[in-house]
Parts: structure tokens; C-alpha cells; sequence
């Protein structure tokens, strides 16, 4: 196993740094902690470089990195929301809109409202259903990469995300979101 | 399922565009630059802590003997050691909010 250089970091960071940020904008509650949560992990990846071998999926490497930080997050944010409740997440501040320009306005808006149910009740899942979910979805990534990522057996990843779907279902369906309306 | 899979599918789609003021490549240089000035700054508190410790240690056996002089390295010591966390706690909190 040959461990990379600060040069060769550099270099590995610029191909991956941008599948990490959307991945790190996925797990996080907000914006700035999104933004915390990225440097945190390059940080850490800086200092474990010697580890990351490159012929052997450095990308889940930097993905488990990213988890055990977010881990943290959460932990912090569950002590902080008992001391003192936040308020409702301002889902604007995520990401842009891939809006058609031929789109009526009233469309627009059901979609936002949509998304924004579903980003409620996505930050609202536990973490070991949330994870899962965010790497199925976002980067299109197979079982293998997920249970790699996450350390835990393919078999549990499955299952997970079936009652990670399950639990989405029922609870956008709760907001009053149905399956038919985001098309 | 199927329904709850597209409207997944389609969320990520939308919502996974990187704003556009963030550099997501920056950030590989910064950290390489952050970990030169820990590393640096680790070596001269290293340095320093071993001569201020040197010091002192000569200092207090000359004037309390042995045992004192040892207690009061090792309270150096410690001390140091936990200015210099501090003081890197709140360098890199300051770099960080430079960042963002």
C-alpha cells in the first residue's frame, strides 16, 4: 500500500472534494454545519493520508470519514435541542433548484413545498436510517459501497433501507405529500 | 415503494447542486496549509516547553532541591500543554470562520 503525499492529497482531494461537499450538505441539518462537517473531514483525511490507499476505494474511505464526524453532529445537535429547541430548518439555503424555465409558477412552488417535506422528514429520520438513505439516492452507490462505508454487513444495509423507505412513506404521507404529486 | 423511490430519486436530482460560492477544491490547498502551520507550531511548542522546562528545573533545585523542582516541571509541563490546546482551538475556530 503506497500512502499519499501532501502534494498527492492535494491532488485526490480536487477529484473527490466535490462529491464529499454534496455528501456533507446531504447529512447535515444546515449550510454552515454542512460546512463544518466538510473541513472537518478534510482535515481528518489529511492527517489519516497514509492510510488511503488509492487502488482500494479511496472514495468509501473519505464517505466513512465524513459518517463518524456527522456521528458526532448529531450527538451535539441531540444535546442542543433538549437544552433548547431550534427552529424549523430553513430549507432554502439548500442547494438551487434545477427549475425549467417553461414551468408554471403554481408547479414551482408545490415542488419546493415538496421538497422541503421531504428534507423535513429526511433530517427528521435516526441516523443509522438516514445514512443509508443519502448514499443510495445521492450518489446512486450500490449496497457493497454503503456497508463499506458504514462498516456494517450488506444484510443490514438492506434492511435499513427498506425501513428507512418505509418510515419516508408513512411520514410524507403524514405531511400530506403523495407519491403522485412530485412528477 | 417504487413512488417513494422516484420522489427520493428526483429530491437528490434537485437538491444536489453545490451552491456556487463554494470551492470545494480550495479547500484541499487550505488544509494542506492549516496542517504545515499545526505541525509547525507543534515543533515550537515542543521546543519551547523543553526549555522553559530546563530552566525551571535548574532554577528550583538550585533554590528548593530535588522533589519541588521535579513538581514544578511537571506543573509547567502540564500547563503548557494545555495553553497550547487551547490556543490551537481557537486559531483553527478563527480559520474556520475566515473560511466560511
Amino acid at each position: 500500500m503506497k500512502s499519499l503525499t501532501a502534494n498527492e492529497f492535494e491532488n485526490f482531494w480536487i477529484v473527490y472534494s466535490k462529491d464529499i461537499y454534496r455528501f456533507c450538505l446531504h447529512l447535515a441539518r444546515g449550510r454552515d454545519d454542512a460546512d463544518d462537517l466538510y473541513q472537518e473531514t478534510a482535515l481528518r483525511a489529511f492527517k489519516k493520508a497514509e492510510e488511503i490507499d488509492e487502488s482500494d476505494n479511496p472514495k468509501a474511505f473519505i464517505f466513512s470519514i465524513a459518517v463518524k464526524l456527522a456521528h458526532n453532529l448529531f450527538k451535539k445537535e441531540k444535546r442542543r435541542a433538549e437544552i433548547a429547541p431550534e427552529s424549523s430548518i430553513d430549507d432554502d439555503e439548500f442547494g438551487t433548484e434545477l427549475t425549467d424555465g417553461a414551468e408554471p409558477i403554481e408547479k414551482q412552488s408545490e415542488r419546493k413545498q415538496i421538497q422541503r417535506a421531504v428534507r423535513r422528514t429526511l433530517t427528521a429520520l435516526d441516523e443509522k436510517y438516514r445514512v443509508p438513505l443519502v448514499l443510495f439516492y445521492f450518489d446512486e452507490r450500490g449496497i457493497d459501497f454503503i456497508a463499506e462505508v458504514m462498516k456494517i454487513p450488506t444484510g443490514t444495509v438492506k434492511s435499513r433501507l427498506h425501513k428507512a423507505k418505509q418510515l419516508m412513506k408513512s411520514e410524507l404521507e403524514k405531511e400530506g405529500v403523495s407519491d403522485d404529486e412530485y412528477r | 415503494m417504487t413512488n417513494t423511490d422516484d420522489l427520493l430519486n428526483e429530491y437528490f436530482k434537485q437538491t444536489s447542486e453545490i451552491p456556487q460560492e463554494v470551492n470545494c477544491e480550495l479547500h484541499g490547498k487550505l488544509v494542506k496549509a492549516e496542517m504545515a502551520v499545526l505541525k509547525r507550531n507543534s515543533v515550537l511548542i515542543t521546543v519551547l516547553t523543553a526549555l522553559c522546562s530546563l530552566v525551571i528545573f535548574a532554577a528550583s533545585f538550585c533554590f528548593f532541591g530535588g522533589f519541588v523542582a521535579l513538581l514544578f516541571t511537571s506543573g509547567n509541563v502540564i500547563f503548557t500543554l494545555a495553553i497550547s490546546v487551547v490556543l490551537t482551538a481557537v486559531s483553527c475556530r478563527e480559520e474556520r470562520g475566515r473560511r466560511v
